[in-house]
């Protein structure tokens, strides 16, 4: 293999490496030089967390032949500030920080070098060329707007039109609770001195590559390695056979093996891999393995799927189905027979990719006390223990998770995928092993939010109640059964809506098929029903001549109101965010029928100008705007917090430690929603003490209690509520001595900011110094420990009644988009989000959680689709599966509503998930409002739009000729 | 994952043909390199890591010969090196070719513009190229040079003749394209309409190219060029749609009939076909900005198109 010397300079130092001719400049930094702030996101140019400066230009090192850095002047992220935490940042940098504008972090090296880029180049640009220019850089997380406030505040800073101390000051709130404290792990990505697991390395380590199925479904009859073995430098390769325990794991049903087992069953499935000293031996190992497979027939839909004497995926599954949950409430029959109106339509929604911009990766070791340690960056490291600890055959003691830094997850790292063939390889060589996913792997082998067909039934009295619901949703769920069973589950709770429906029939039904599987996302199956749920009010409101929000505060559920799984509630939000919704966006009032351009509520200041390109370089020249037509719909929303139908538990220890500071230990995973600056502010509250002071120990299965997993908007909820009663657990013990010292009532004790007092006295002193009283003269070490208990029941198996959760959020978005009738594109102007979250911690990190989410549905709404055909995914990449870009998202008004829970000693609920939730429906019904289109199968590309325009005016044409 | 056995650099022009010449038939030529990179992850699951090898690749990004451009007789003359960003920052390359900075900034993002090379582009010959349209509106023609004797021998041929299908060019397998030759159109107003499932990072699904000159009055075309992409497996010049309007009034009217031509010229196609249905409007809507792009739109024209 060719090599060359490359000599150049690297953040200002000359280098000089011989490597490999082939290799990209993107290898040449991560690899040879561990400039690891350089991230591969995809590795074929589409997102952009891999930018450089080439001789002063943006580029995309992806994409850059390595012979082009000889003699060139290259800048990573960690040439702006030596990619080191406690470095002066640059104004950017400090910017992002200050507007929360990184989540997961994964893009933000990235997308600082184009922001960076961007302001040397143009330093007046205005907010859309701002979007124009990091238009090349994908964020999955924040939506881009706080990232494009950071890029203004920023140039404003530069331009001297704001004082540069705007970027290290933050106005002072009353309480850290209710208080948009800066996120603590900011520093460390906008930097690129966070190493998540593909960055990380360690000595001796090994590199992992999969052996995977070309076939959808086959029965596997031989596995050749000797090839494969005999290649110099490989040092282990594992097949089913090597599993030591029980093989197969899954959130509810262990259906699934580390690698494939007799047969396989889906395109991509795992079936041997190879470690070996470099990726390349690795890789050319994997090429030798030779596999002998007899194809086997394969089921491709749930209709193929639950046909008579269709081929079965697993064997204790004959009729192919996961999961069927009922929901049934009332009679049925009698509510159609009452109904003045009946609607019935049918809906599909799509395979979506989480399309987090870290691919999957990990790394695995044997600890010296024989622990198996895999470092991951896993959404459940909890329930990932448990599995290894069986697959292993090792007591779960000796079994530890890590989570590595999550470069985004949305619920797509929660279902375990490839880490017990980490920790078996480990196991094996004896030495660490990494592995890291392609882009193309990734797609092709996680899990996906679940394809549903919605069949739908709706009987409303000419008043606009309803008088009765019938649905059934199918939905594929790929060849494994994953979180399919939960997803079925919180569809059937949820997937009817908000509302007050007196006979309803729910059934949802997961089946098995050889499609990729589906899993965990965003919503968890509450996206697919309620979005099917939303465009049927739409349909009754235009049906009825009824406003679109009057028909929902009609049926919504109101305080003491009575679920569709018979749990009576307390308090319901939901009418405060319609009404929140309605004002904020100054809905004007009217029938669902189109309005369009007659609507006098459009073009407000919350909304943002069309994008037409060209910012930068042309005055806006009056542009072609005939054929374009705006409108604006709305949808309502509802999600139950924490883990459903089964009780949640999380805990945590707390020590209050020398010098007026603490630790806080829990196995909380930050996935990039800011959950670990929510714990310091709740700790630093609870303590007296200030967010700075907290040093949290997270993440380890082996040195934290457990607090299960990033998923189920429940991190808040469960375990900053674990985390208060740990506080106040250490409190108490601590006030006890502190009270003992001063010999005053413990009931006088208050402490805030680092400060300690009793009451009505002038007793005072630091809390360093108490703590060191505490210690010292009392001989006391204050430490506390909390678990929190949300009591969920289980549902009734024949009628689906429980008490899936005590604490229910609702939520309301309107959207305001422009349809273009020559191209059939849509652009969503505006969107305005209102959201019971019961109390905002942190509301920079609530809107940033809301903005996320409404992109995503955003991206499901018009452009993501994962393909696959006969099994074989065609949107393997970010060049055919489609994000949205900086250039494609709304101006997002939040509008956060608090309506505390009682039963939580913070009274935080959530919003991670629920954002998401309105965001299709509302657009889709926006277009309608807008053209008269109703879409009911997702996405809404331009080629559908504009063949539902067509069939619109054929069809006016065909009944003006009738007439 | 892209590997070699050679990774060749010449430094001149007849190097590059040399050794294009003595590689053999595995080899590739190395421009901007944004497509070839992806081209070697195109695998697919079993296949995952999709590597490619190939015996030998050679990059042409150093040859001086490539690099530049100049104008003179009413022609520009573009290097094959030219990158797509060029065209958004060059003054004298936006101003004689005023349809090109609308096209360059619809392509791909800042960063892959400043490395993808519009000769490149071109000599994927992907339908759905968005510089192919744009040149065809500027008579642009290919310059390519095979290896002879003390000197490259080079010929030209014209956009439309140099790809003949999806992926197909008339390119030798010795021969390299140096520069690409087209109409300074300085004084026209350009244009570049293009639709996709985004607004960056996108590729057309259609796209369409204009460049207008308005007689002194501004109320005639003196001159209209129209081009579409996308639409088929090769890029359409819209010839009678020009011919119908050059002479004519400046109206609404004119611009909706001369435009309707243009969904014939997809008609080929399945009837239900998005682009047919998308191309009629789409050419209204490129003359529209191109004569808004040099300040001719009539204020009928204007009235109409604002509030139509």
């Amino acid at each position: 293999m060719a090599e060359r010397i490359i000599e150049a300079t690297v953040n200002g130092r000359p280098v000089r490496r011989l490597v490999k001719a082939h290799s990209r400049l993107i290898d040449f930094l991560r690899g040879d030089l561990q400039l690891t702030g350089t991230k591969e996101g995809c590795g074929a140019g589409e997102c952009g967390t891999c930018s450089v400066f080439v001789d002063g230009k943006l580029m995309k090192s992806c994409l850059l032949p390595v012979a082009r850095a000889e003699g060139a002047d290259i800048e990573t992220v960690e040439g702006l500030n030596g990619g080191n935490v406690l470095g002066e940042r640059t104004a950017l940098q400090k910017a992002f920080h200050k507007m929360g504008a990184s989540q997961c972090g994964y893009c933000i090296p990235g997308m600082v070098m184009a922001g960076t880029a961007l302001l040397r180049e143009a330093p007046e640009a205005d907010r859309e060329e701002i979007k124009e220019r990091i238009g090349g850089n994908i964020c999955r997380c924040t939506g881009y707007q706080k990232i494009i406030d950071a890029v203004e505040l920023a140039r404003d800073v530069l331009n001297g039109a704001v004082a540069a101390n705007v970027l290290d000051n933050d106005e002072e709130e009353e309480s850290f609770i209710g208080s948009s404290v800066r996120r603590i792990d900011a520093p460390a990505k906008v930097t690129g001195a966070l190493k998540y697991a593909g960055d990380m390395v360690m000595p001796h380590m090994l590199h992992m590559q999969v052996l995977r199925s070309p076939h959808a479904h086959a029965r596997i009859v031989g596995i050749d390695l000797s090839e494969a073995e005999k290649l110099p430098g490989v040092v282990g390769i594992i097949t089913a056979d090597d599993v030591p325990g029980k093989d197969g794991f899954g959130v509810f049903v262990h259906d699934q093996p580390v690698m494939a087992r007799g047969k396989v069953r889906h395109v991509g499935e795992a079936v041997a891999a190879v470690a070996a000293e470099d990726p390349e031996t690795a890789k050319e190992a994997v090429r030798r393995i030779r596999v002998d497979y007899e194809e086997l027939p394969a089921v491709f839909d749930v209709d193929a799927a639950k046909a008579p004497g269709a081929p079965v995926l697993h064997d204790y599954a004959p009729d192919n189905l996961v999961k069927h949950i009922p929901i049934r409430k009332g009679d049925v029959a009698a509510g159609f027979a009452e109904a003045d109106i009946v609607i019935e339509e049918t809906f599909r929604t799509q395979p979506v990719e989480h399309a987090y911009l870290e691919p999957e990766a990990g790394l695995a070791y044997v600890d010296a006390d024989g622990t198996v340690t895999v470092v991951s960056p896993s959404q459940n490291i909890t329930h990932h223990r448990h599995f290894l600890s069986d697959i292993l055959a090792l007591p779960i003691n000796k079994v530890r998770m890590i989570m590595s830094p999550v470069g985004g997850g949305f619920g797509g790292k929660e279902d375990m995928l490839y880490q017990g063939m980490l920790a078996i390889m480990a196991m094996k060589t004896g030495r660490p092993v990494r592995l890291t996913f392609t882009r193309e792997e990734s797609i092709t082998v996680s899990a996906k939010r679940h394809p549903a067909h919605v069949r739908y039934k709706m009987g409303l009295t000419r008043e606009g109640r309803i008088t009765a619901s019938e649905i059934r949703i199918e939905n594929d769920g790929g060849a494994y059964g994953c979180s399919t069973e939960g997803v079925m589950r919180k569809m059937a709770i949820l997937g009817a809506g908000p509302y007050d429906i007196a006979n309803l029939r729910m059934d949802t039904y997961g089946y098995y098929t050889n499609n990729t599987s589906s899993g965990a996302f965003r919503t968890f199956g509450a996206m697919q029903g309620e979005f099917a749920t939303e465009i049927m009010l739409d349909m009754a409101a235009e049906r009825l001549g009824l406003d679109a929000f009057a028909i929902r505060r009609l049926n919504g559920l109101k305080d003491g109101g009575v679920t569709h799984t018979k749990q009576t509630l307390g308090s319901v939000s939901l009418t405060r965010v319609l009404d929140a919704a309605h004002q904020g966006s100054g809905w004007e009032n009217g029938t669902a029928a189109p309005r369009g351009d007659l609507r006098r509520d459009l073009g407000r200041a919350e909304t943002r100008a069309p994008c037409t390109l060209g910012a930068r370089f042309t005055e806006r020249r009056k542009a072609a705007v005939s054929g374009k037509v705006r409108g604006r719909g709305m949808a309502a929303s509802w999600y139950g917090i924490a883990r459903t139908a089964t009780i949640d538990r999380a805990g945590a220890w707390v020590e209050l430690d020398d010098g007026g500071t603490a630790k806080v230990l829990t196995g909380v995973t930050e996935i990039g929603e800011g959950i670990l600056t929510v714990l310091a502010q709740v700790a630093a509250e609870e303590l007296g003490i200030r967010p700075e002071d907290i040093t949290l120990g997270d993440n380890d299965t082996a040195r934290s209690p457990e607090a299960a997993h990033a998923g189920a908007t429940r991190q808040t909820y469960m375990i900053a509520n674990a985390v208060a009663i740990a506080c106040r657990d250490a409190r108490s013990r601590f006030d006890a001595e502190i009270a003992a010292y001063w010999d005053v009532d413990p009931e006088l004790i208050e402490a805030a900011n680092g400060e300690i007092r009793a009451r009505g006295t002038n007793l005072k002193m630091t809390m360093g110094e108490a703590v060191a009283v505490c210690k010292g003269p009392r001989g006391v070490v204050p430490v506390g420990s909390g678990s929190y208990t949300a009591p969920h029941t289980g549902l009734d198996p024949v009628d689906g009644s429980g008490k899936p959760w005590q604490a229910y959020v609702y939520g309301c978005q309107v959207a305001e988009v422009e349809v273009d009738t020559v191209t059939g594109e849509v652009q969503v102007l505006g969107i305005w989000a209102a959201h019971d979250v019961g109390r905002a911690i942190n509301p920079q990190g609530v809107e940033g959680q809301i903005e996320g989410g409404i992109v995503q549905g955003l991206g499901q709404a018009l452009m993501e689709d994962y393909q696959q055909v006969e099994g074989h995914a065609v949107t393997q990449g970010f060049d055919k599966y489609i994000l949205p870009t900086s250039l494609d998202v709304p101006h997002i008004t939040s509008l956060i509503v608090e309506d505390p829970d009682p039963l939580s000693p913070l009274g935080a609920k959530g919003i991670g998930e629920p954002s998401l939730l309105p965001t299709a429906p509302a657009i889709i019904n926006a277009i309608h409002d807008a053209v008269g289109i109703r879409l009911t199968a997702l996405p809404a590309t331009p080629v559908k739009v504009l063949a539902a325009l067509s069939e619109k005016r054929n069809q006016q044409a065909a009944s003006v000729a009738a007439e | 994952m892209l590997t070699c056995d050679t990774y060749l650099t010449p430094e001149s022009l007849k190097e590059a043909l040399d050794a294009l010449a003595g590689a053999g038939d595995d080899v590739r030529l190395l421009a901007g390199a944004t497509d070839t990179f992806p081209w070697a992850r195109q695998g697919r699951a079993g296949d995952v890591t999709g590597d490619r090898h190939v015996a030998t690749l050679i990059d042409i990004s150093r040859v001086p010969e490539l690099a530049g451009y100049a104008i003179a007789e009413g022609r520009v003359r573009l290097g094959a090196n030219v990158v797509f960003q060029d065209f958004l920052e060059d003054q004298a390359l936006m101003r004689h070719l005023p349809n090109m900075p609308y096209c360059a900034v619809w392509f791909a993002d800042d960063q892959i513009r400043r490395q993808a090379t519009l000769a490149g582009n071109l000599a994927n010959a992907s339908p759905a190229a968005d510089g192919t349209p744009a040149l065809l509106v500027l008579n642009g023609e290919m310059e390519l040079a095979r290896p002879g004797g003390d000197a490259p021998v080079t010929r030209t041929v014209p956009v439309q003749d140099f790809i003949t299908g999806p992926g197909k060019t008339v390119l030798h397998a010795d021969e390299i394209v140096v520069a690409i030759s087209c109409d300074s159109l300085a004084g026209y107003g350009g244009s570049f309409e293009k639709v996709g499932q985004r607004r960056s990072l996108v590729i057309s699904v259609a796209c369409a190219s204009c460049c207008v000159k308005p007689s002194e009055d501004g109320r005639h075309f003196e001159d209209i060029r129209l081009a579409l992409g996308g639409v088929g497996p090769l890029p359409i010049r819209l010839d009678d749609v020009e011919a119908a309007l050059i002479g004519q009034p400046i109206t609404m009217d004119n611009i909706r009939e001369a435009s309707a031509l243009s969904a014939l010229r997809v008609a080929s196609r399945s009837r239900r076909d998005y682009r047919e249905e998308v191309v009629r409007g789409f050419t209204e809507r490129a003359v529209i900005d191109a004569l808004a792009d040099c300040g001719a739109m009539p204020d009928t024209v204007l009235e109409e198109v604002v509030h139509g």
